[in-house]
This record gives C-alpha cells, sequence and structure tokens, in this order.
C-alpha cells in the first residue's frame, strides 16, 4: 500500500464518513487496526489476514494505475454518446408541469406540518419533531411520470396507528380547502396524499430514541420506521455528495433502466444512488469523469461482479459498521443484476446504445440473442443454484448454532 | 625479491605510477612508504637463506637501514616457555587455516608453527627449494593445462549458449574482458613458475632455522611466543593466549574468516587486501594507510619476529564474489572446444597484481582463477605424476614470454583502479593546526566542518578525502561537489524499487499484531482458531491445487522435454564451433551463430501434461537464408547423436513444413524440439535489401515473430516470473484455451500478458483464486471489447495490442466466457469452470483432516457465504422496490463477523 501506486479508491470521502475500509487486511499497514468505523464492542477491523471474510476487490479499469492498461487506440469519441445519453436524460425528466404539481402539493401539505409543529397544542394526537423532504424529489432525480415527493415527519410521540391516522385526517382538511380532488389513504407506512397528478407520501417515524419503546401491533412498524429514519441520512448524503449534473442524469438513466429491464429490478434506488455516485466520482483523480465512460463504467463494475457475493461492493456511507449495499440482494437477485448488466456491455460495446437506452428495440436484448453489425451476442445464462443456497444456509445454521454452544 | 624490486622501482619512477600524478608529496611518501614496508622481508630473506637476491641487494640494504631507524626495538621477549602449549595451540591453527598446515607438511616442518621450547638441535639440512617446490608446480602445470581450454578455448561456452538463462547472449566487448582477465590470471601463474628464490607458499625455513636466524644478537626471546593465526597478534603467555583464543575480538574474527569462505568480496567493488593481516580495504587510499599503520607494522614485525614470511605489501585486487564450482569446471573442460572468438567471463575474478610470494593463500576464500589455483595446488599434496610434469614443462617456457608484457598490464590495472578511486581532496583550508596541550612539538589538526581532530598528518589527509568530510563539505561549502554513492545505499535503493506488494507479509509480523490486539480478541481458543482459519486456503484455493495437481507434468516427461532440449542446444553450440572453426573468414562472419534460447513453455516452466513439444530459437549474425537450414540439417545429426555417443533415443532433423524451422523429433515421436532461426539483423534490414535476396533469406515475418518470442521469453524471466500465483494462473488459463473454444482464440503471449497485468496492478499479494478472479474480471469488464483498452503489447516498440488478432466475435465469445466464469466463482462454483469434481466445502475438509476446529470451519463458511446471504438495509424510496426488508440492526450483524457477537456474548 506505501507504494506509489494509488489505494483502490479507500481513501475516505472529502466531507462524507470514511466509506471504506482497505478490504485486504494483509498488514498492518492495510488492515491498521483500531475501531476504524466499527461500533464499539466489535474487535478491530481484523489483524492482517484474520478476519475470515475477505472482500474481494473487484477489477476496475479507472481505478487501475494507467500504466497497466493504457489504450491500444485512440479512445473512440464519446460526444455523440454523451449526447444520446443526455437526450434520453431529458426525455426521463419530468416536465415543468408534472414538477409543479409535485412541488404544490408537497408545499401545502409541509405547511402543515410546520403549522404543527409550531403550535404542538392544536393536535392532541401526535407531537412532531421535525419534517423533511427526502427521496428522488428531493435530490432532483425524478422520473418522468412517476410524480412522488416523499416526506418523512418524526414524531416526538410514539405513532400509534390512531395518531396516524389523526394526523392524515387534519392534513386532508387543511388541504382540502384550496384542492378539491385530493385524497389520503393510510399505508404501513405512514400516509398517502394524492392529487389528481401528484403524490406525497408521508413516512412518519418516531425519535430514534423512542424506537426500543416501539410495539408491534400497537404502533407502526419499527423496521419501516427506520428505513424512514435512514432516507433522512440518504438524503442528507447525497446533498452533500451528489449535487454533481453527470451523477443525477446517471441515476436517472439508471432508473430507467431498472424499469425496462426485469434483471436490473433488484436494484434499489439507494444503490442506484451509490452506484452513480461511484462510477463518477471514484476515480483517482477525484474529479467527476464525463458521462458516456460512466455510463460504461457502471455496467462494467456490475459485469466485474461488483455486487456478486464475497466483493467489497460499496459499503453504505450512512450505516455504521461495513454494510456493502449489495447485500440486501438475495443471491438469485445478485445473478440477475449481473447477469443483465453483462449482456448490456456486450451489447452496447457492439454499437447498440440506442437499445440499451431504449431509444429503440425492446428490452429483449438482455434476454435473447441478438446480432449488431453481424456479432452475435449471446446473453449470460444464469448460473447460480438453489442447492448451493441450502448448502449455505446449513453453514450459517451450523455455525450459528456451534456459535452458540460456546457462548453459553 | 627481483619482483618485489621492480614494483618498489616501477611504482617510484614509471610511467604507471603508484599513485595517480596529481599530489606530488603523497606519491613520493607512498614510495618510501612502501619501501620501508618491503625492507622487513629483505632483512629477513637476505641474511640466512640461499635464495638469490641479488637484483634488489643494494635496495634491500638501503630499506632495512631505514627501517631500523624508523622502528624501535622490538619489545622484551615475553615469559617463558611452557610445555604442552602446542596443544593449545593447535585447534585454532588446525580450524582456521588449513592451508597453512598443509603448506608446513608439504616442507617438512612440523605442524605447529608456534615457536617451541628453545632447545635447539642442530639444524637439518635445508630441503633444495627446487626439490620443494617442483612437485606442486608439476601439479599446477596439470591444473594450469587443464583450465587453458576453459579460459580461451571457449570454455564459457556451457552458459555461451544460455541454457538455463535467457540472457544468454553475448556482446563482443564481454568476449574482450574476459580475454584479459585470463592473460591476467595465466600471467600470476607464470610469474610464480619464473621465480625459484619463493614458494608458493611463502620460504618457510625449517623450525631449527629459523631458530637460528633469530638467534640473532639483540633479538628477543621467541620461545615463549604464542602467536595466533587468526588474529595475527602475539601473546605474552598461555595464560593470555588461552584467555584470547576464549575472547570475543578471537572468535569474532575467527566467524569472519568461516564467514568470509562462504561469501567473498562484494560483486562490482574492487578491493585492495593486505594478505599479511588478511585485511580488505575498498580502495587504494585505505590501503596504503593500513599499510603505514601501526596494525599492520606490529603484524609485519611479529611475523618477522616469528620467522614467517613476509608477502609483499602490494596489494592484492579481490573481485568478483562468484565461485566456480569444481563440477562446472570439469563440465567445462569436456565440452570446450577451441573456439577463441567465444568465451565466457569466468565469474570468479581473483588477481594478483604482482606475483610476491605469498603466505599460504588467502585463508578461506574459495575463488578460483588459474592463479589462485596453481598457488592452491602446493597444499593439495602428492606430487604429480611425470606426466603432468612434462605438461607443465611445455607450458611454462611458452608463457613466461609473455611474462613481462603481463605484468605491464597488471600495474596499468592498479594503476587504473586507484586512478578511479583517486578523489582530490578537498576543504584543506578548514583545518586548523593547533599546538598540541603539552607542549611539544607534535601538532594536532582540527577539521571545522566535521569538528574532529587528529594528531597524524596521514589520518588528516585520509580525512580530506574521506566521505564524511566530503559530505560535509558538499552541504556546507560547495554544494556541487560530486560524491559517489554508497554502494550499499544503491543496493538499498535498488531493493526498495522493488513493488512493495511483490514481497511477502512476514507472518511474525502478523502474530506481533495479533498479541497487541489480544485484549480485543477475549479468549486464546478464538485467536487460534482464527489463526487456523487463515492458515487453511480457501475452498477456490483448493480447487485450483487439485487442478494443477492433474494437469502437472510428469516429472519424467518433464525431464525428457528438458533434456531434449538441453541436447539440441548443446548441438547447436558445436555446431556453431564448427561453422567458425572452417569456411574463410568471409563466409565465417555470415553464418555466425550467436546463441540459442528456450521460448514457449519449457522456458516459462508452466508445461502441462500434453506438452511434447520444446521451441528454441537460434539467433544468428545475419540473415539466415535456406542455405544454412540445410547446413544445419546435414551438421546437426552428427552432434546430436554421435556415433559413438550410446545415446538410447534416436533424433532426427527434418525441416518443418514450412521450411523455415528446423524440427528435431525423437525416432518414437513423442518428443520434439522445434528450432526457429532468426537475427537481429532482420529487423534492422530496410525492405529493399530483403527483396533482393529474397530467394534464399528466410520469410521475414517468420523471423520477426522469432524475435518477438525472444523478448517475450525474456519479459517473462524479467518481470513476471517472480510474481505471485502468477505461474499456477498461466497453467490454468493454459488449460482453458485448451479446453474452452471460447478460449482457445487468446494467444498464448496475450494470455500471459493479461495475466501479469492484472497481478500486478494489484494493491496486494494474491493467492492464485483471487489471481484468477481478477483476470476474469479483467475480460468481464470488456477489456478486449471494442471501446475497451486492449492489452498493450510491453515487447513492442510501436503501440501493439497483443490481442490485436482476435476477431470481433471471438472477443464476444471471450468476454461472454469470462462473465459467466466470473459468476462462477463469485457463487463458488470453481469446479463448473475447472471441470472437476466439486471439492468438500471446508467444514467437511476439515473434519476428514481430523483438525476438528468446528467452530471456525463453520465460521469460515458462514462468513464466505452467509454474509452475502439475505440482509437488508433500508431505504424510503424502497417502498416501492420488492426486496424483503430487515432491520438496520439486523443486517449490521449479519455483516459482522459471527464470531465477534460470540465473543460479544462471552464477554457479557
Amino acid at each position: 500500500y506505501r507504494g506509489s501506486r494509488p489505494r483502490l479508491g479507500f481513501q475516505p470521502q472529502p466531507g462524507g464518513p470514511a466509506r471504506f475500509r482497505p478490504p485486504m487486511a494483509h498488514g498492518p499497514a492495510g488492515g491498521g487496526g483500531g475501531p476504524d468505523g466499527m461500533g464499539p464492542g466489535f474487535p478491530p477491523s481484523g489483524p492482517p489476514g484474520m478476519r475470515n471474510f475477505l472482500p474481494h476487490v473487484p477489477f476496475d479499469f479507472v481505478l487501475c494505475d494507467p500504466q497497466f492498461f493504457q489504450p491500444c487506440q485512440e479512445a473512440p469519441d464519446d460526444k455523440a454518446t454523451n449526447e444520446l445519453l443526455l437526450k434520453r436524460n431529458t426525455d426521463l425528466s419530468p416536465s415543468a408541469e408534472e414538477q409543479q404539481a409535485v412541488t404544490g402539493l408537497l408545499s401545502k401539505v409541509q405547511a402543515v406540518f410546520d403549522a404543527l409543529i409550531i403550535s404542538p397544542d392544536s393536535l392532541e394526537a401526535a407531537q412532531m419533531a421535525e419534517v423533511r423532504p427526502v427521496g428522488s424529489y428531493k435530490k432532483g432525480t425524478m422520473l418522468s411520470g412517476h410524480n412522488v415527493a416523499d416526506l418523512v415527519v418524526i414524531f416526538k410521540t410514539l405513532p400509534t396507528k390512531e395518531a396516524v391516522r389523526s394526523v392524515a385526517n387534519r392534513v386532508l382538511e387543511e388541504a382540502k380547502t384550496d384542492a378539491k380532488f385530493v385524497t389520503v389513504s393510510q399505508q404501513p407506512y405512514g400516509f398517502q396524499v394524492s392529487s389528481a397528478d401528484a403524490v406525497v407520501k408521508v413516512l412518519v417515524a418516531t425519535l430514534p430514541a423512542n424506537l426500543k419503546l416501539l410495539e408491534p401491533d400497537l404502533h407502526l412498524d419499527a423496521r419501516i420506521q427506520q428505513t424512514s429514519l435512514a432516507a433522512i441520512r440518504h438524503a442528507r448524503w447525497f446533498e452533500e455528495n451528489g449535487q454533481h449534473s453527470s451523477v443525477k442524469v446517471l441515476i436517472r438513466l439508471l432508473k430507467d433502466l431498472r424499469q425496462r429491464f426485469p434483471g436490473l429490478t433488484a436494484m434499489s434506488p439507494w444503490i442506484i444512488d451509490l452506484l452513480a455516485h461511484y462510477a463518477v466520482m471514484q476515480n483517482p483523480a477525484r474529479a467527476p469523469l464525463p458521462l458516456a465512460r460512466a455510463f460504461r463504467r457502471v455496467l462494467e463494475l456490475l459485469s466485474t461482479g461488483l455486487f456478486l457475493p464475497g466483493s467489497v461492493g460499496i459499503a453504505d456511507p450512512c450505516e455504521p459498521g461495513q454494510v456493502r449495499v449489495h447485500t440486501a440482494l438475495t443471491l438469485v437477485q445478485q445473478d440477475e443484476v449481473c447477469c443483465t448488466a453483462q449482456t448490456l456491455l456486450r451489447v452496447l460495446s457492439h454499437g447498440g446504445l440506442r437499445h440499451v437506452l431504449g431509444l429503440e428495440g425492446s428490452a429483449r436484448i438482455a434476454t435473447e440473442m441478438s446480432v449488431w453489425r453481424g456479432i452475435v451476442v449471446t446473453p449470460s445464462d444464469k448460473v447460480y443454484e438453489r442447492q448451493d443456497e441450502d448448502t449455505a444456509a446449513a453453514a450459517t445454521t451450523s455455525a450459528g448454532a456451534t456459535g452458540e454452544g460456546q457462548g453459553a | 625479491a627481483p619482483q618485489t624490486a621492480y614494483q618498489a622501482t616501477a611504482s617510484a619512477t614509471g610511467p604507471t605510477s603508484f599513485v595517480p600524478p596529481a599530489p606530488a608529496a603523497p606519491a613520493s611518501f607512498t614510495a618510501a612508504a612502501a619501501a620501508s614496508v618491503v625492507a622487513a622481508p629483505y632483512t629477513y630473506a637476505a641474511a640466512p637463506t640461499a635464495y638469490p637476491a641479488a637484483a634488489a641487494a643494494a635496495a634491500a640494504a638501503a630499506a632495512a637501514a631505514y627501517q631500523q631507524q624508523q622502528r624501535p626495538p622490538p619489545p622484551p621477549p615475553p615469559a617463558a616457555p611452557q610445555s604442552g602449549s602446542g596443544r593449545v595451540f593447535q585447534p585454532a591453527w588446525t580450524t582456521t587455516a588449513p592451508s597453512y598446515q598443509s603448506f608446513t607438511a608439504n616442507t617438512a616442518t612440523p605442524a605447529v608453527a608456534k615457536v617451541a621450547p628453545p632447545p635447539p638441535p642442530p639444524p637439518p639440512p635445508l630441503p633444495p627449494p627446487k626439490l620443494a617446490y617442483q612437485p606442486p608446480a608439476a601439479s599446477a602445470g596439470k591444473q594450469h593445462q587443464q583450465f587453458m581450454p576453459e579460459g580461451f578455448g571457449g570454455g564459457g561456452g556451457q552458459n555461451w549458449f544460455g541454457q538455463q538463462a535467457p540472457g544468454g547472449f553475448r556482446q563482443p566487448h564481454h568476449h574482450q574482458q574476459h580475454q584479459h582477465r585470463h592473460q591476467f590470471g595465466a600471467g600470476g601463474y607464470q610469474q610464480q613458475q619464473r621465480r625459484p628464490p619463493f614458494r608458493p607458499g611463502g620460504p618457510r625455513r625449517p623450525y631449527n632455522q629459523q631458530q637460528q636466524q633469530q638467534k640473532q644478537p639483540g633479538q628477543p626471546n621467541l620461545a615463549s611466543l604464542q602467536y595466533c593465526e587468526v588474529c595475527k597478534i602475539s601473546c605474552a603467555g598461555p595464560q593470555t593466549f588461552k584467555e584470547h583464543l576464549n575472547g570475543q575480538k578471537h572468535k569474532k574474527r575467527e566467524a569472519a574468516a568461516k564467514r568470509q569462505q562462504e561469501e567473498s568480496a562484494k560483486p562490482n567493488q574492487k578491493q585492495l587486501r593486505c594478505e599479511l593481516c588478511d585485511v580488505t580495504c575498498t580502495g587504494a587510499d585505505a590501503y596504503a594507510s593500513h599499510i603505514r599503520g601501526s596494525k599492520h607494522l606490529k603484524t609485519a614485525k611479529l611475523h618477522t619476529r616469528l620467522g614467517k614470511s613476509l608477502p609483499s605489501t602490494d596489494p592484492i585486487i579481490v573481485q568478483g564474489s562468484v565461485v566456480t564450482s569444481a563440477a562446472g569446471a570439469n563440465q567445462q573442460q569436456q565440452q570446450s572446444q577451441p573456439a577463441p572468438k567465444q568465451q565466457q567471463p569466468t565469474p570468479a575474478v581473483k588477481q594478483r597484481v604482482v606475483g610476491a610470494p605469498r603466505f599460504g593463500f588467502v585463508p578461506g576464500s574459495a575463488l578460483k582463477s588459474v592463479a589462485s589455483d596453481e598457488a592452491a595446488t602446493p597444499a593439495a599434496g602428492p606430487p604429480q605424476t611425470a606426466d603432468s610434469g612434462a605438461a607443465s614443462g611445455q607450458t611454462a617456457p611458452a608463457s613466461s614470454a609473455t611474462v613481462e608484457q603481463q605484468q605491464q598490464q597488471q600495474h596499468v590495472e592498479l594503476a587504473v583502479l586507484q586512478e578511479r578511486e583517486y578523489v582530490a581532496p578537498v576543504g584543506s583550508e578548514y583545518i586548523d593546526e593547533l599546538p598540541n596541550e603539552q607542549g611539544n612539538k607534535a601538532v594536532q589538526y582540527h577539521c571545522k566542518l566535521c569538528d574532529c581532530r587528529f594528531n597524524d598528518p596521514h589520518a588528516k589527509e585520509m580525512h580530506l578525502k574521506g566521505r564524511r568530510h566530503r559530505l560535509q563539505y558538499k552541504r556546507k561549502v560547495d554544494p556541487s561537489l560530486e560524491i559517489e554513492v554508497k554502494s550499499a545505499m544503491r543496493a538499498n535503493k535498488l531493493e526498495f524499487a522493488q513493488p512493495i506488494w511483490g514481497r511477502r507479509m512476514d507472518p511474525a509480523r502478523v502474530n506481533e499484531w495479533m498479541q497487541r490486539h489480544r485484549s480485543h480478541f477475549n479468549v486464546g481458543s478464538g485467536v487460534a482458531a482464527r489463526q487456523r482459519a487463515v492458515q487453511t486456503e480457501s475452498i477456490d484455493d483448493r480447487h485450483l491445487a487439485a487442478k494443477l495437481a492433474t494437469l502437472a507434468q510428469a516429472e519424467p516427461d518433464r525431464k525428457a522435454l528438458d533434456a531434449l532440449a538441453a541436447r539440441c542446444e548443446q548441438a547447436l553450440r558445436q555446431v556453431s564451433e564448427q561453422l567458425s572453426a572452417d569456411g574463410p573468414e568471409q563466409q565465417q562472419q555470415k553464418q555466425q551463430l550467436n546463441g540459442v534460447m528456450r521460448i514457449g513453455s519449457l522456458a516459462k516452466d508452466v508445461t502441462l501434461f500434453w506438452d511434447r513439444q520444446c521451441e528454441l530459437v537460434l539467433l544468428c549474425s545475419a540473415w539466415p537464408g535456406r542455405s544454412l537450414v540445410k547446413r544445419l540439417i546435414e551438421l546437426l545429426p552428427d552432434q546430436l547423436c554421435p556415433p559413438d555417443s550410446g545415446q538410447a533415443l534416436l533424433l532426427t532433423v527434418q525441416t518443418a513444413s514450412s521450411g523455415d524451422s528446423l524440427l528435431v523429433s525423437c525416432s518414437d515421436g513423442s518428443l520434439r524440439c522445434c528450432i526457429s532461426l532468426t537475427s537481429v539483423a532482420v529487423r534492422d534490414s530496410d525492405g529493399a535489401d530483403s527483396q533482393a535476396q529474397s530467394d534464399d533469406l528466410l520469410d521475414k515475418e517468420k523471423c520477426l515473430e522469432a524475435l518477438a518470442n525472444l523478448r517475450r521469453a525474456k519479459w517473462f524471466q524479467a518481470k513476471a516470473s517472480q510474481l505471485e500465483s502468477f505461474v499456477p494462473v498461466v497453467k490454468i488459463v493454459r488449460d482453458f484455451r485448451r479446453r474452452i473454444p471460447a478460449w482457445a482464440a487468446l494467444s498464448e503471449w496475450a494470455a500471459e500478458l493479461l495475466i501479469e497485468k492484472c497481478i500486478s496492478s494489484y494493491c496486494a499479494p494474491s493467492t492464485p483464486s483471487e489471481a484468477l478472479r481478477r483476470v476474469l474480471e479483467c475480460l468481464a469488464s470488456g477489456l478486449l471489447l471494442p471501446g475497451g483498452p486492449g492489452l498493450l503489447d510491453p515487447c513492442e516498440k510501436s503501440t501493439t495490442d497483443a490481442a490485436g488478432a482476435l476477431s470481433a466475435q471471438e472477443r464476444e465469445d471471450l468476454t461472454a466466457a469470462a462473465h459467466r466464469a466470473v459468476r462462477l466463482m463469485a457463487f463458488r462454483q470453481l469446479h463448473r469452470l475447472l471441470d472437476m469434481q466439486r471439492l468438500p466445502a471446508a467444514a467437511e475438509h476439515r473434519r476428514a483432516g481430523g483438525a476438528g476446529v468446528k467452530r471456525s470451519a463453520a465460521a469460515a463458511a458462514a462468513a464466505d457465504d452467509g454474509a452475502d446471504a439475505v440482509s437488508g438495509s433500508g431505504d424510503a424510496d424502497a417502498a416501492d422496490a420488492s426486496a424483503p426488508k430487515q432491520t438496520r440492526r439486523n443486517s449490521c450483524q449479519d455483516e459482522a463477523d459471527p464470531e465477534a457477537a460470540v465473543e460479544a456474548a462471552d464477554e457479557q
């Protein structure tokens, strides 16, 4: 590590929490030690090679020292690609009317909550601490035709289902005064305010300190509340790190890919945010990559197995410890995502950019054999086998059992 | 004596002056000093012996007088002699100075050189020097004859064709250098031959004669002297001597002497050696200083008193560190034939500058050249046969003619060495002369730059030339002063220039780390379990190891292939000698074969079980033509299978299908060796030239390809072969290329280059499975697809894609194959990729092995597989995603090492 070569992108993000720990804990220099990022109670991040699980760092051209993979030919002109990507981005961005509709509805709902926060006595059922817009609306990565804004409301009190209902009713009353076709429906996460052309999801959560006090059948689900709280962190992180326009454009393009290609559905919006940010910003120069390069890089990264088991993946910057975001996917999903990206990468390389972007053709290119300039692209097939999962599960169980035995 | 006299005069007056001409004063001083020290042997040699010293008599006398003046009388004799002290002495003697012992046996002196109790018996007749000397000389002569062909007859030929080393191509200037050295070597030998007065082991007289000689008036009583051969000191009595033998200093020296036996002087650094004190100096200045110094004078005095011979004060240049083994020499002798143009520098180089008599030979140094072998031979023992005596008689006159000339050359070399080392003293103006505090005449010098003091003008001078002073001068006075980089520092730099990831992690450091953080690991058993878990390799590595075991070539097959290649190389070398021996000068120039080198899998040591062919490239001096191929086909069979050699395996030589290369195949058709011809001239020639002669010359493309193969083989040796995990992965990929159609398109060179790039661009040392996964990932990320970077070839001047020959469809197929392989590896299905049976999981494996560390094994499996099993992290937007959700807390625990949780529970 001490050599001149850049370490593979594990420097902490400027302005962000330390995102990466050197994954190959092979030496005191790398593994370091000390509770970097680990919560209390955990051993140091592993003596050299002592942790049983060492994540694998997938290959990445961008992070490689340029001396190793100098291009043999002149880099192809990215201008056309860039234009195409930007054009697609414009298509995907919400129109001004859509934007206005969401903003209007959201500001009304937010105004209600602001009033409730200022005068807590006006509502008996609940006390509110704060209200925050989150999600794609807040991040500026909304897609056209998906006019949904998210709002997190944090209760000082415990959010019983009745309290949520009464808050929803209050919002409905207030909203109806100046908009006619507003409806409110209660949801597991809180409630949803819908007008004719826009939706505001109100995610209800309580203060983190109260989470322990929640009771499953009385209050809203604790897990859902936790995701709502996490959404606040995500929005804050994005505000700090994701403001580059390439990142936003790329997120929109990837969300579009995810909508069109079933294999990519498993990727959550948060994973897409992180992936897009990683593809654009994670490079030795710390300068944003051009859009065309970043787009290809996303497919390259997924193809090399960034989100496959054992890979270092992308560590969640908003979670304590080393949570690799792709572990939220099942093994089947990981295989699917990788498969699809691999096929798309090959299609893209052989001149199928317009098909990948959805400007032409259909999504079947990801699953069926296709011909590009006389070259046959065979889609990758899934390799994951169920029986392996069984053995893996068995191993996990036995590990747990043995571990408990030892602990007792 | 004539030799030394010659040396003394030459150094004082001759054109090859001992000290470079710049400062006049030091030069004259050195000469005087040399004379004064040289005087020691003279006083000794002139008086009692019958050896003629006529030529130097006057000079010797003068020098002796000078020395008498200079030196105080010897110290009073030590205490009375002790009986039995010889026993004390013997061990040290025999262990550390075997040469001396054997020498004494030769000259019929008692084995104990320590001066025995006094009663001097009547002097036995002095053995005639000739007689005592001759037998060893005869044997030396034989030795010499044996070595001559090695030196002059292209004896380096064994290495010449580079059997192992691909860098075996010869540069012309090497030959010349080599020739020089051997002339020197032979010269040294010749000198010894010619000078009867000094036996090679030194003119030692039998004991009683020494007694006689030293019982001169004014000589101290030597009887009680206890002399330590290793440290070259005397002790006052047996008690002191015993203490000395048990002392630190003596043991250190002994160890150093032993060490020296194994490794000798640093390579690439000439050192000057004082035989008498067994001291090696790095420069002429240091040597001169040593000769002047009290230690040397003391030793010289002691030796004089003991009646030992004093070697000349002329330095012996020691250089290089490689030791030629006797076996190697024999082999060379068998194989070599006279081929004056082609010599290999003998690695061991030790030169005697002047053929002064020496005291035994360098203790412990195993260096051998012609000269030192000759010197060693007298110790070898029994007289040689008349046959060898005759041989020596033949060689002696022939070579004595050139002795004078060679001496000249040696002086030149010494002068050159000194000149190169010579540094002008700088900053003498910063030296203050201080009056001595005691108020007597002696002055003290003070260097203001370095803040140090000396009493001695010599020391001052040495300081002015010294490295420390020069560094200070550079820092404080003149930054432009150039200071030579220390060789040790250079070596350090080189070491650090090596990529750090190439080094292995030291397990000791790992353990140390473990100790420091022991508290974190809570229980000892946990630590042990972890260590065991780490020590066991991953399941992927076990799969790879198992696969490699099935792919490996059987040892007999490999050896047979190796032997075939070696035979071809040897035959080619002999053919090359034939070609250069016959034929007129013109022809010779044209058809010279410059070298042969292995390429392909055998050279890289990545042969697998199906390999039946080895490849050689024959490098010619000119563009090879079909006529040369024909000639080789005529000549090779005789050399490959000499009629009388009794080789079991018949080899046939034929042209390959294209007619451009030779194919040597075994009669049973099992093994083949393909020899392609090329020349550097092919690359340099322009198009017109090649057009003119194209009817005879071999195909240019083929020749260029062979040249490229040479470069690649060299590249492989230089860069790739030391990479960790490189060779296993190359073997695995060779298997892919043979088995999987999509991989077959990838050329061997492209595959190796790809693997090298992948491994060396990794930030940490990698196991084979990690390296393989990285290679697959590299392909999977579109390296070869349109728009990817491609594989830049480091062995070509122009920008070349090593995988440029692949068609678009092949690239696509290969990438698709890599895509699948990446996922197979990630999902623990490497066995499918390798086409083998799945090995039992780590836990089962361990259980089968009986180690019974269930916990760590299971934990390892859990961490490998389970950590990637379902766990969740939340998101607000994910409300519309269908992925299953879990709490963050859960995901956190899943993610962390399962043992950590267990240990936390333990703590509670």
